[in-house]
């Protein structure tokens, strides 16, 4: 007994020494990078557990993501080559499990937004999302491609034929139906934003995603807004209008719509449609006590 | 022939033996693991609890199957047992059989459980969890991969009987036959990536596709992808092969054991 | 014939050195013959010298290099020779987690006894034995003794012709050793062979008809305990007190001065207490055979 007792208090006498190396152990940078992973050496080093093997890819993936999106890591986000280095992670991730969706899901709904100036990474996920649409027959999959083309690579017809295919798909939603030979009729890229929107406004389940849905739903529908009033502003005047506010005072809004994410619409010159300084971004807001 | 006595009573005791009730709680305890994994993922939860559930299934039996075969047959050897056993008018082959025999049924009855128990975790894990679309659990398919990794325990339990009379310390005989059943699981990977691969030289190209026919291949047993991703389709002749291919094997096998054992000095 | 024959066993285990250039050998049987007919038969000799390797050999656990066993006039691979025959290996060993019931339905099961014969023939074997009522306890519950008593049991559940035990007395008590001793006896009696090898002498003594003590892989002496005896007798002791006093007196005397000594005893009037032979025992022959070998050696 008095054995033990002294072995407990030397237990208790080590812990301020551990404490104290702890404290001046060598760290490494808490930001955490994504690592390229290669097929062949995660193949090898799992033996007989492949599909696992892709679900903590898939793990590592989102938890780097999640960083991104929150700031966790204060003044940093994802460059080009990190978001280069996540496709071909996703690329990984569907050979090693070809049947999995949530990776070619997350790649379709959230990727796209990020590299959206890089046509050769855009085509790369579209490409990626249809080598997997061969197994996974869901028709989220040629939507998110024909939203691509669409919306960031410019490609009406393309975007389109895959919105058409998806529309065709079982368990299609009815509206990509209709909406489809309208977004034929109309250059829609607010309306198709929309759709998208609402349609992953339907699938999320925990609030705070559900929260930023609806703000972007509302900065979309407020743009789409004022859109139609610029088309309705040439129809009338026959030109652009320089500034939002001749909107106003033409009495064609009541009054510009506050961008929920803090930014300013304006209206973009070249092609005549409204766009905000926020880029559907939250604008670090100026401190108001200032 | 005769090999039903030793396979009884090599039966009877390992069903007492600790390991086979501590491995079946081990599972149960992994199965929490597997859930508490799924709860981090995003997206279809189930799927990945799945994909744990099945492939700690795969390993447990796996192990199990090897710790039983090489434990046991050690054991008596290095405890004088089989000097009890071959003073009766038994064949020594008799005593091989009948040790494989008396695993196949330990392993059978392990593997058996396992399933109720993989099957009620993963059917309690589906249906509570909160999908948009639900992941649907066919219990055939489960109760199919069930088999195959039965035949996979028989097949590891006859590699294990050879192990314990070829090698002279019970650790080297352990591990030997975890490394054959990893290598075995790798061979299929190996060979795809070598023979696609530039950068390998012809000669070793062909050491591999030799490796590729005669190493014993673990990864035909592995279905656990068929059981959770119901868009894939298996042919009733995929079954049918590996079992055919297992049993010739696991004969090859034992042939080999009984005859180092006859040979063999007690 | 011998119920048992060993002609000219020769063993030589071979020890690779770790990378198989040196090879150790050593002769651990240099030419054993013996015979064991309807009788009890001891095997007698120190630690090494042998006797374990010689009962492997006979039970066919390992290959002699040379040399000739017949068990019922069969060489010993016939397997149907096992048939009449028990074996009680060197400190014996069952699974701890079965009960001692499953093991005799083990061994029922080997000789094909049916169902219906064996829970009468298990009770005799356990009464035989002294274990009634532990047969539905697990072996590890039971203590060393009780599990050898067990397995020697098991060992006649086939009725056996020749019994080859392995110091079947090492490991019990006095209990235990008598239970055994007189098991033997039984089976003497019903012409049965027992061929035993033991270290405890005075058991093989008083239990043997022949006895062969092997010293260094050599047979160095084969007879029976009473010839062995009459040969190694000196002479006797006599106790003896004179008519009329209290006081004891030990003579010495020579084996073939005995009769006169008491002839002349007689007449001059003293009482004889005891007679006793004055001999080496098998433990001081076993013991004067082993510092010869050494001397030799």
């Amino acid at each position: 007994m008095k054995r033990l007792l002294v072995a407990f208090l030397l237990v208790v006498v080590s812990i301020p020494f551990m404490l104290k190396a702890d404290k001046s152990k060598p760290r490494v940078n808490e930001v955490a990078p994504v690592l390229p992973y290669s097929y062949s050496q995660v193949l090898l080093s799992s033996p007989g557990l492949r599909s696992p093997a892709a679900d903590l890819l898939f793990m590592n993936l989102c938890y780097l993501t999640g960083n991104d999106v929150f700031n966790r890591w204060k003044e940093r986000k994802f460059t080009e080559e990190e978001w280069k280095r996540l496709i071909e992670n996703v690329e990984v991730i569907e050979k090693l499990d070809p049947y999995y969706f949530d990776p070619l899901y997350y790649l379709g709904s959230y990727v796209p937004w990020k590299v959206e100036k890089n046509r050769e990474l855009l085509l790369r996920i579209n490409s990626i999302l249809l080598q997997g649409n061969r197994r996974v027959k869901d028709w989220r999959l040629p939507f998110f491609v024909g939203f691509n083309y669409f919306y960031f690579l410019g490609d009406k017809v393309k975007g389109a034929k895959y919105l058409k295919l998806a529309s065709q798909m079982k368990g299609a939603p009815s509206y990509l139906k209709l909406l489809v030979p309208r977004l034929y009729a109309e250059s829609g890229r607010i309306n198709l934003a929309i759709a998208v929107t609402y349609e992953e406004l339907k699938r999320a389940k925990e609030e705070p995603v559900k929260k930023e849905l609806k703000r972007r739903l509302k900065a979309l529908i407020a743009m789409k807004e004022l859109d139609r009033a610029l088309e309705l502003y040439r129809r009338r005047f026959g030109k652009c209008p320089s500034d939002l506010k001749e909107l106003v005072k033409s009495g064609i809004i009541m009054s510009i719509p506050e961008d929920p994410y803090g930014g300013k619409f304006y209206i973009e010159k070249g092609k005549c449609s409204v766009w905000t300084t926020s880029n559907l971004r939250p604008v670090k807001e100026p401190t108001s006590s200032r | 022939m005769n090999p039903f006595p030793v396979a009884k009573i090599t039966f009877e005791e390992l069903l007492k033996e600790k390991s086979f009730i501590g491995l079946l709680t081990l599972e149960v305890f992994l199965l929490f693991v597997s859930k508490l994994i799924s709860n981090v993922v995003a997206g279809d939860t189930v799927k990945v609890a799945m994909d744990f559930a099945l492939s700690f299934f795969f390993f447990t039996v796996a192990l199990y199957s090897v710790f039983v075969s090489v434990g046991s047959t050690f054991r008596d050897v290095s405890d004088r047992v089989v000097y009890l056993i071959l003073s009766k008018p038994l064949k020594r082959s008799d005593y091989v059989i009948g040790k494989f025999l008396g695993c196949t049924l330990a392993v059978a009855l392990f593997t058996f459980l396992s399933f109720f128990i993989v099957t009620s975790g993963i059917l309690t894990i589906s249906s509570t969890a909160n999908l948009y679309v639900p992941h649907v659990v066919v219990v055939e398919r489960v109760f199919l991969l069930s088999l195959l990794v039965f035949l996979m325990g028989v097949f590891l339990s006859a590699f294990g009987i050879l192990f314990a009379i070829l090698f002279t310390s019970q650790v080297l005989a352990l591990i030997s036959a975890i490394f054959l059943f990893l290598a075995g699981l790798e061979l299929s990977p190996v060979k795809e990536l070598v023979v696609s691969s530039k950068y390998v030289s012809p000669v070793n190209k062909l050491i591999v596709q030799i490796a590729y026919y005669l190493f014993p291949n673990f990864s035909l047993f592995d279905v656990k992808d068929y059981v959770v991703h119901l868009a894939i389709k298996v042919s009733p002749l995929f079954f049918a092969s590996v079992f055919i291919y297992s049993l010739i094997y696991t004969s090859a096998v034992l042939l080999v054991a009984t005859y180092l054992f006859d040979r063999r000095e007690l | 014939m011998g119920v048992l024959v060993v002609n000219n066993l020769r063993k030589t285990f071979k020890k690779n050195s770790l990378l198989g250039f040196k090879k150790e050998e050593k002769k651990v049987l240099k030419g054993i013959s013996f015979e064991v007919f309807e009788e009890i038969f001891g095997f007698i000799g120190p630690n090494g010298a042998g006797k374990t390797t010689t009962i492997k050999v006979i039970m066919d656990f390992v290959k002699p290099d040379s040399g000739e066993i017949l068990i019922f006039g069969k060489p010993n691979s016939d397997i149907s020779v096992k048939q009449n025959l028990g074996f009680l290996p060197e400190r014996p060993y069952i699974y701890g987690s079965i009960t001692g019931e499953e093991y005799l339905d083990f061994c029922a099961d080997v000789y094909g006894i049916p169902y219906y014969e064996r829970k009468r023939k298990f009770a005799e074997l356990l009464e035989l034995v002294n274990l009634t009522g532990v047969e539905e306890q697990p072996i590890s519950s039971y203590s060393k003794g009780m599990v050898q008593r067990l397995l020697f049991a098991s060992t006649l559940i086939n009725d056996p012709d020749l019994l080859i035990l392995d110091e079947p007395m090492s490991g019990l008590d006095p209990v235990g050793r008598n239970i055994i001793a007189s098991v033997m006896k039984m089976l003497k009696e019903k012409g049965k062979a027992v061929f035993y090898s033991s270290h405890i002498i005075q058991d093989v003594e008083r239990l043997s008809d022949r006895v062969a003590i092997i010293v260094d892989g050599k047979i160095k002496l084969l007879d029976s305990v009473a010839n062995i005896v009459q040969e190694f007798l000196r002479g006797y002791v006599i106790t003896v007190r004179k008519r009329g006093s209290s006081s004891l007196e030990v003579l010495k005397v020579g084996v073939d001065e005995l009769w006169q000594l008491l002839e002349r005893l007689k007449s001059e009037g003293y009482e004889i207490i005891s007679v006793e032979p004055d001999r080496l025992s098998l433990e001081e022959i076993l013991v004067s055979y082993i510092q010869e070998n050494r001397r030799a050696g």
